[in-house]
């Protein structure tokens, strides 16, 4: 029931914490020992890919989810999803964050803190915290639409940038 | 009123007594004939009988035997007209055809634009340069397009792309005429090829020298007047069907060509639109053949429509060459329609490759080909066909008012008996004409044959419309029993359903079956105790559902196991890709059962917008099923399906292919990301 009624991530937000994941390299030691999930994701930049690929050809994975275990045990980038998702649904503050990641995840303070300010700094989240539930959908569909819509690398949005 | 009818029929009576009861010889004399070859010439066949036959010496038959020989001379007579008739529809068919394929390279050519050419096309050369102008000035608004895509950024790339399009579109469109014309002229010269004879004679001059051989040979006594009748008859028969054959192909050639025409006279504008993205305001603005995919489509098509038809004309000219015509007329009836139908079998040989050919030929124009398809159905039912369709009428009729008539009367003695009957009827139907093998000993296997028959009748009805016997309205018209039940099924719920479901009529549970697989197809399909039972409600929604139900319960037949090894596609007349995009994202949630969303194929056709919606909306077992692909045998069939579009991708292979490989992988990544969603 209760997660009917609470907010859902947006596509934006599993890339957005993706991103992060592959930055700081902290999955590398579960993707380190597994064969088939190295070779998978050796070389692979595009975010997109990269999860379709982890979830697909990693066996613990598949297992988990078969057995319905929390993935949080094993991957940071859903514990990174949990926290988040704490957040928007306002169970948490942007000042429990750093507190928050330092637990979950086994990294160094300042990236710790790198990860926070990004987390804080990300509009979709910020959206997504300010939204009632109902509307995220809602959001979800434009942020899909404008995206489908725009280039940001298109001659417009560079002169634009300039200008400002 | 003078009755005209019973005239006719006397002097058919006279005719055919006094040709039965009277030897044969002649009556007029050779002077008397010719001024009236001046008049019709038919009269040449009579010339030539009384030459052969002893000239004015016949005329003494008259005094001794006036009333045979009156009859001698009517028959005589008679044959002549119909040999003669027959020669010259003919020989008019064979003009008709050859002036068509002739001149369809001559002066009904499109492609010359040289003034001093003798075949100069004013019309095309006229035309083209209007609409070559009014392309120049749609490039301008093209070129304006292109350049506030590219400013905006909206589909960058492809604008990009559309500009070299451009360039090149640019150029090709003053050069229209030079790459239509030697396209035309390759196709012309493949069908000249085939039809640079025009059609073969052979057979005109084999039939009717048989025949004047015959009608020479009328004053023995040996001949049998009844079989020379019969054999004019015959003959006459082939002149009118071969000369509706000659015409249709001449109106093919003839078509082609003036389609031909208007098709060089738009390539610009068709050319021009090559470079507007593809949009449905652009298809608005340029319609139908002004279109670059249309027009392709029927330039080509119109172009090489003349191939298979040469071919055929070609095939059938080489099966005339083969004919040898022996009928015999010396002996009796029996011996004589023993060589008279081998005669038959021999002739309609090359004109069923001519009609085959003719089919086949306009199957390759498309769209266009199927209207002129119509409209060789349309002559052909005003014209020669009627006499056919008149046979097919009195053969439908017959079947529809005893079907109707089984139907009707096995409502009079009970539903139990009505329900068999239709049953075993549509049973046995399907097990003779049909694929499908229906056992109609079994309670299913009669419930089959019912869903078989109201179908099987649906077609005669189907058909009486096409030709105008029964008002088109009338068909698909609920009957009143139909209408019944219908209202009958509204205060139905799924429980009374599921207990009262033997005590219902058939058309009354056909309507409630209606009615709840609309309602709530899981809960209907849940319903089925069995598989049989599965299988007959699904066969059950093929047979009376809408559109959208019918796709919803096609694509729960996927993995599921209870629904047999049943070919439902075939069913359903469907495919997935079809089922999947025709659904709306509010569709997918309410009609897609756990079942059709474990699969892979459905997963794969699903839109991102689709699976959001069963993601956001769906039920706990729906978005279950889903997750299910993560796993055990759906996982290795995404990852099998992941590792072959790869491969496509990485392999060297067209640009299309590739392309469209890398699209289907980045879409699959995209779906397979918001399946994060719900672990």
């Amino acid at each position: 029931m209760t997660s009917e009624m609470s907010k859902k991530i947006s596509d934006d937000i599993i890339y957005f914490i993706e991103g992060i994941v592959l930055e700081y390299n902290l999955e590398k030691d579960f993707i380190e020992e597994d064969v088939l999930l190295k070779k998978k994701l050796s070389g692979v930049d595009d975010l997109a890919e990269r999860i379709s690929n982890k979830l697909l050809f990693s066996k613990t994975i598949n297992d988990y989810i078969k057995n319905n275990k929390p993935l949080e045990e094993i991957l940071v980038s859903f514990r990174i999803k949990k926290i988040i998702e704490q957040l928007i649904n306002n169970r948490i503050s942007f000042d429990d964050l750093n507190a928050l990641l330092s637990q979950n995840i086994k990294v160094s303070p300042e990236v710790i803190q790198s990860i926070t300010e990004k987390i804080k700094k990300n509009p979709s989240i910020k959206e997504l915290i300010d939204s009632k539930i109902g509307e995220t959908e809602e959001l979800i569909s434009n942020e899909e639409d404008s995206k489908k819509n725009t280039n940001t690398k298109s001659i417009g949005n560079i002169l634009l940038k300039k200008i400002n | 009123m003078f009755n005209f009818k019973i005239l006719k029929i006397i002097i058919c009576f006279l005719f055919i007594f006094l040709t039965l009861t009277t030897p044969i010889g002649n009556v007029f004399a050779e002077d008397i004939v010719d001024p009236l070859l001046l008049i019709f010439p038919p009269f040449a066949g009579i010339k030539t009988i009384i030459s052969a036959t002893g000239g004015l010496g016949g005329a003494i038959d008259l005094i001794g035997n006036p009333v045979g020989t009156i009859s001698q001379g009517i028959a005589a007579s008679a044959g002549a007209l119909i040999c003669t008739a027959a020669r010259i529809i003919l020989d008019i068919g064979q003009m008709i055809l050859y002036s068509a394929v002739n001149s369809s390279s001559t002066w009904l050519s499109p492609t010359d634009f040289d003034a001093n050419s003798e075949t100069y096309n004013n019309v095309v050369a006229t035309g083209w340069g209007i609409v070559r102008n009014v392309a120049n000035a749609a490039l301008v608004i093209g070129l304006v397009v292109i350049a506030i895509n590219i400013i905006l950024g909206r589909e960058e790339n492809k604008a990009k792309k559309t500009l070299i399009n451009f360039i090149i579109i640019a150029l090709l469109i003053n050069f229209t005429p030079i790459i239509c014309g030697f396209i035309i002229d390759g196709s012309n010269i493949l069908t000249k090829s085939f039809v640079a004879g025009g059609i073969d004679n052979s057979m005109v001059g084999n039939l009717a020298g048989k025949f004047t051989e015959i009608f020479n040979d009328l004053g023995t006594d040996n001949k049998n007047p009844v079989g020379t009748f019969v054999i004019m008859l015959v003959f006459l028969m082939f002149a009118l069907v071969s000369f509706f054959i000659y015409t249709l192909y001449a109106l093919l050639f003839i078509g082609r060509s003036i389609i031909l025409w208007l098709l060089v006279i738009v390539s610009p504008i068709a050319f021009a639109t090559k470079v507007f993205p593809e949009s449905k305001y652009i298809k608005k603005i340029f319609p139908s053949i002004t279109y670059w995919d249309d027009w392709w489509e029927s330039f080509l098509q119109w172009c090489v429509i003349g191939i298979p038809a040469g071919m055929s004309i070609y095939l059938a000219n080489m099966t005339i060459s083969k004919l040898t015509l022996n009928i015999n007329t010396s002996g009796g009836i029996e011996d004589m329609a023993g060589s008279l139908v081998s005669a038959v079998i021999q002739c309609l040989t090359p004109f069923i490759v001519l009609v085959a050919g003719f089919f086949i030929s306009i199957s390759a124009g498309g769209q266009i080909g199927s209207a002129v398809s119509g409209i060789a159905s349309n002559v052909w039912t005003k014209t020669g066909g009627r006499a056919v369709d008149r046979g097919k009428e009195l053969a439908a009729a017959p079947w529809v008012k005893a079907a109707g008539y089984v139907e009707g009367r096995a409502g009079a003695v009970g539903t139990w008996a009505k329900e068999g009957a239709t049953g075993r009827i549509g049973g046995a139907i399907s097990n003779v004409f049909g694929n499908e093998k229906i056992d109609t000993s079994t309670k299913e296997g009669r419930e089959e044959g019912r869903y078989k028959f109201r179908e099987y009748i649906g077609k005669p009805r189907e058909l009486a419309a096409k030709y105008s016997l029964v008002a088109p309205g009338t068909v698909g018209q609920k009957s009143k029993e139909e209408t019944e039940a219908a209202e009958f099924a509204k205060g139905v719920s799924f429980n009374n359903y599921e207990k009262l479901s033997e005590r219902y009529s058939q058309p009354q549970r056909t309507a409630i079956e209606k009615k709840l697989a609309e309602e709530d197809l899981s809960k209907f399909l849940e319903g089925a105790k069995t598989p049989i039972e599965l299988e007959r409600r699904l066969k059950s929604i093929a047979a009376t559902g809408n559109d959208k139900t019918k796709n919803a319960a096609f694509l729960n037949t996927i993995n599921n196991t209870k629904a047999g090894t049943t070919d439902w596609g075939k069913v359903f007349k469907t495919d997935i890709g079809k089922s999947v995009s025709s659904m709306s994202a509010k569709d997918v949630v309410e009609k897609l059962t756990p079942n059709s969303l474990g699969n892979v194929d459905v997963f794969e056709k699903l839109t991102l917008k689709q699976l959001n919606a069963i993601i956001d909306r769906g039920s706990r077992e729906q978005t279950d099923a889903i997750k299910s692909l993560l796993t055990g045998s759906g996982s290795k069939a995404l990852t099998d399906r992941k590792d072959t579009l790869e491969n496509i991708k990485n392999l060297p292979g067209p640009v299309d292919q590739i392309e469209e490989a890398e699209q289907k992988l980045d879409d699959l990544n995209k779906k397979i990301v918001n399946l994060i969603k719900i672990i």
